[in-house]
C-alpha cells in the first residue's frame, strides 16, 4: 500500500461526499486520517504495526470497496462495508459514511445507531449540533416508524383476527348450511309423518272393511250352501239371508271405498308434505284423482321420488 | 278437494256395491218349475213306448249313491209324433233340501218291444239334468248318447185306469151312451195333492203322471200309471179322449174327472161289474177313485159315468211344434 493511493482514494470519497451534505468534509477527513495512522503505526510496537497495518489494510480495502458500493448505489451493501471497515480500524469516520449509506438505503434504524454510534465519540466536529439534531429527527422518525409499524402490526394482527373470525364464522356458515341441507335431503327423504297418520286410519278402516267383507262373503257361503245352483231351497227365507249379506257387504263396501280413500289420501300428505320441504316445484309432481261413475268408483295417484 | 273425494268414496257403494264377490243377485228362491221336454226327430221311436220318469236321489244317499225316487211318470203308448212338446206344469218340486239333488229327467224308448225297461241299447235311454236352472233348455234332440238308467224307487201304488165294457162296446145289457172309437186315443193325466214337508209349507198340487194312449183298443181293459202315488195322499186324475189327435183336449172331447180322497176309513174298490161300478144308464153319476185290495188307487172309466165337456184343468199338457 502506498499513500499516494490512500490519498488518491480519500480525494474520490471526498469528492462524492461532498455532493451529499455537510458529512463530505467529515468522509474525507477520515479518509485522510487513516494515512497519518498508517504511517505512524510504528507507535505501537513492531508486532502491534504489524497487525494494525493489516487490519487498517483491510479496512482500507472494506473502505474502497465501500465507496465503489455507495457510487454503484448498492448503498446497503456499502454501509456494511463501512461498518466493516470501522470495526476493523476503529476509526469513527468510518460510522459516518455507514450512517449515511444506512440513510440512503432507507434503513432508518442502522442509521440512527451508526449517527449515534458516530456522534458518542466527537462531540466536537462543527455539524454535530446539526448532526444531533438530525439524530432527534430520526429517532423521532424512527419511533414515530416503529409506532406506525406497531400499530400497523396491531391493525394486521386485528385484521388477521378479524379475518380468522369471519373465516371461521364462514366455515361455520357453511357448517351450519351443509348441516341444513343434510337435515333438508334426511327431511326429503323421510315422508310427512301426517301422512302415516292418515294412511295408518285408512288401512285400519281398510281392515275392518275386509273383515266386514269375510263376514259377508261367509254369509254369502252359508246363502250358497242352501242355494245350490243359486236355487234356495224351499222353505228358505231368501230376502231375510240376502239382508244378512247384504249388511256385512255395504259395510265392506263402505270401509273399504273410505279406508282406500284415505290411504289415498294419506299418500298423497305423505309426498306432498315431504315436497313442500324439498322444492316448491314439486307440488306439481303429485296429483291424485278419484272417478265414480255409474259402474263404481277409480282412484288414481301419480307422484315422482 | 279430498273431501270431494272421500265423499265420492263413501257414496259410492251406495250406487253400485264394489263387494260383487258377495252379491247375492244371482241368488233366487227355488219355486220348483215345469217339467219340460221338446223330443224332436224321435222318429225311430214312433210306434214304441216311450217312459219319462221325474226321478231324485234318495235323501241322505252318499256320495255315488244311484238309489233314486219317482217323482213323477208319464207315459206315451205308444208314441206318435216324432216332436212333442211336453209341459206338465210345476210338476219339479222345488228343493228342499240342500244337501239333496236336483230332481233329473230320466226317459226311455221301449226300443226292443219288451214292455220294460232294458239297459241300451237294447232300449234307447236318456238323462236330462238341471231341469229348473235359469238357463235350461228343454229341447232334447234325438242321438245315440245312452246312459243306464236306474230303476227309481216308487211310492208304493200304481194309478189303474180299468176300461168298462162299455167304454168301446155297444152291445150291452142295457142301451147306454155313445161308446167311444175304439181307435181314439185317450189322455190320463195325474195330479197330487201335498202337503207340506216342511215348516212354513204350503200345500200344493203337483202334477205326478200321465199316460198317453195311442189307441183305446191297444189296451182294451185299461192302463195304469205305475208306482208314483201313496195312497196317504188325494189326487185328482182327468182323463179325455184325444179324437182329433192332436194332444190336447178340444171342447166338444169326451173327458172325465176322478178324485181319489184319502181316508183311513175309505171304502174300498168294488168288483168291477157294469151293474155297479160302470153303470148303465146314461150318464150315471160319477165314482170315485178308489183303493184298491192290491193297494192300488183304481178309476173306472165308464161312458155312462157323468162326462166333463170343456172343464179341464191344468190347460194342455202337450203340443205338436208347427211344421213337423
Amino acid at each position: 500500500m502506498t499513500w499516494s493511493s490512500g490519498i488518491g482514494c480519500g480525494v474520490s470519497l471526498a469528492l462524492l461526499l461532498c455532493l451529499g451534505g455537510p458529512s463530505l468534509a467529515s468522509a474525507q477527513e477520515e479518509a485522510e486520517e487513516m494515512a497519518p495512522q498508517g504511517e505512524d503505526g510504528e507507535e505501537s510496537g513492531a508486532s502491534a504495526m504489524r497487525t494494525e497495518g493489516l487490519d487498517d489494510e483491510q479496512a482500507r480495502a472494506r473502505f474502497r470497496v465501500g465507496q465503489a458500493l455507495y457510487m454503484a448505489g448498492r448503498f446497503l451493501e456499502a454501509a456494511e462495508e463501512f461498518e466493516s471497515a470501522y470495526r476493523l480500524s476503529g476509526r469513527r469516520s468510518l460510522l459516518f459514511n455507514a450512517y449515511l449509506s444506512f440513510r440512503d438505503a432507507g434503513e432508518l434504524e442502522d442509521a440512527v445507531r451508526t449517527l449515534e454510534l458516530y456522534l458518542e465519540g466527537d462531540t466536537d466536529t462543527e455539524d454535530a449540533a446539526t448532526l444531533r439534531q438530525r439524530l432527534e429527527a430520526m429517532k423521532r422518525t424512527l419511533a414515530e416508524n416503529r409506532a406506525q409499524a406497531a400499530e400497523a402490526e396491531a391493525e394486521r394482527e386485528r385484521l388477521d383476527a378479524q379475518r380468522a373470525e369471519a373465516e371461521r364464522q364462514r366455515e361455520e356458515a357453511e357448517r351450519r348450511a351443509a348441516e341444513e341441507r343434510q337435515r333438508a335431503i334426511e327431511a326429503s327423504q323421510s315422508l310427512n309423518p301426517v301422512g302415516w297418520v292418515v294412511g295408518g286410519a285408512g288401512v285400519a278402516i281398510m281392515a275392518g272393511g275386509l273383515v266386514a267383507g269375510v263376514l259377508a262373503l261367509n254369509a254369502r257361503n252359508d246363502l250358497e250352501a242352501s242355494c245350490p245352483d243359486d236355487l234356495c231351497v224351499a222353505g228358505f227365507d231368501l230376502a231375510e239371508e240376502e239382508k244378512s249379506v247384504q249388511r256385512p257387504r255395504l259395510a265392506a263396501d263402505i270401509l273399504l271405498f273410505a279406508g282406500g280413500a284415505t290411504v289415498v289420501a294419506g299418500v298423497i300428505l305423505l309426498f306432498t308434505g315431504r315436497s313442500i320441504d324439498v322444492d316448491e316445484d314439486a307440488e306439481a309432481r303429485t296429483t291424485g284423482g278419484f272417478m265414480c261413475g255409474p259402474s263404481g268408483c277409480s282412484g288414481s295417484l301419480r307422484t315422482s321420488f | 278437494m279430498r273431501f270431494t273425494l272421500l265423499l265420492c268414496a263413501l257414496l259410492a257403494p251406495l250406487g253400485s256395491g264394489c263387494f260383487v264377490i258377495a252379491s247375492t243377485d244371482d241368488f233366487v228362491q227355488d219355486e220348483g218349475c215345469d217339467l219340460e221336454l221338446d223330443l224332436r226327430q224321435f222318429n225311430p221311436h214312433l210306434n214304441q213306448e216311450v217312459q219319462i220318469r221325474l226321478t231324485q236321489l234318495d235323501p241322505g244317499a252318499g256320495a255315488g249313491a244311484t238309489e233314486t225316487e219317482l217323482l213323477a211318470v208319464g207315459i206315451f203308448d205308444p208314441l206318435t209324433n216324432p216332436n212333442v212338446d211336453i209341459t206338465l206344469p210345476g210338476a219339479v218340486p222345488a228343493l228342499e233340501d240342500p244337501e239333496r239333488e236336483r230332481p233329473q229327467l230320466d226317459f226311455f224308448a221301449d226300443f226292443n218291444g219288451d214292455g220294460v225297461y232294458s239297459d241300451p241299447p237294447q232300449d234307447h235311454t236318456w238323462t236330462v239334468e238341471g231341469l229348473c236352472l235359469p238357463d235350461h233348455d228343454p229341447t232334447f234332440v234325438h242321438n245315440f248318447n245312452f246312459v243306464n238308467l236306474v230303476t227309481p224307487r216308487g211310492r208304493g201304488s200304481h194309478l189303474i185306469v180299468d176300461f168298462c165294457p162299455n167304454l168301446v162296446n155297444e152291445d150291452r145289457i142295457e142301451r147306454g151312451p155313445d161308446p167311444l172309437d175304439p181307435e181314439v186315443p185317450l189322455e190320463v193325466r195325474a195330479t197330487g195333492t201335498f202337503l207340506p214337508t216342511i215348516d212354513g209349507g204350503v200345500e200344493e198340487e203337483r202334477p205326478v203322471g200321465f199316460y198317453r194312449l195311442g189307441q183305446l183298443m191297444r189296451r182294451p181293459d185299461g192302463v195304469r200309471i205305475p208306482s208314483v202315488f201313496d195312497s196317504g195322499f188325494n189326487y185328482q186324475f182327468q182323463i179325455y179322449a184325444d179324437q182329433n189327435d192332436n194332444y190336447q183336449f178340444d171342447d166338444g172331447e169326451p173327458a172325465w174327472t176322478y178324485s181319489y180322497v184319502f181316508s183311513a176309513t175309505a171304502e174300498r174298490c168294488a168288483p168291477l161289474t157294469e151293474a155297479s161300478t160302470c153303470g148303465l144308464a146314461a150318464f150315471s153319476a160319477e165314482v170315485p177313485a178308489c183303493l184298491g185290495e192290491d193297494n192300488n188307487i183304481h178309476v173306472r172309466l165308464s161312458r155312462a159315468h157323468l162326462i166333463n165337456f170343456g172343464n179341464l184343468s191344468g190347460g194342455d199338457w202337450f203340443s205338436i211344434p208347427e211344421g213337423t
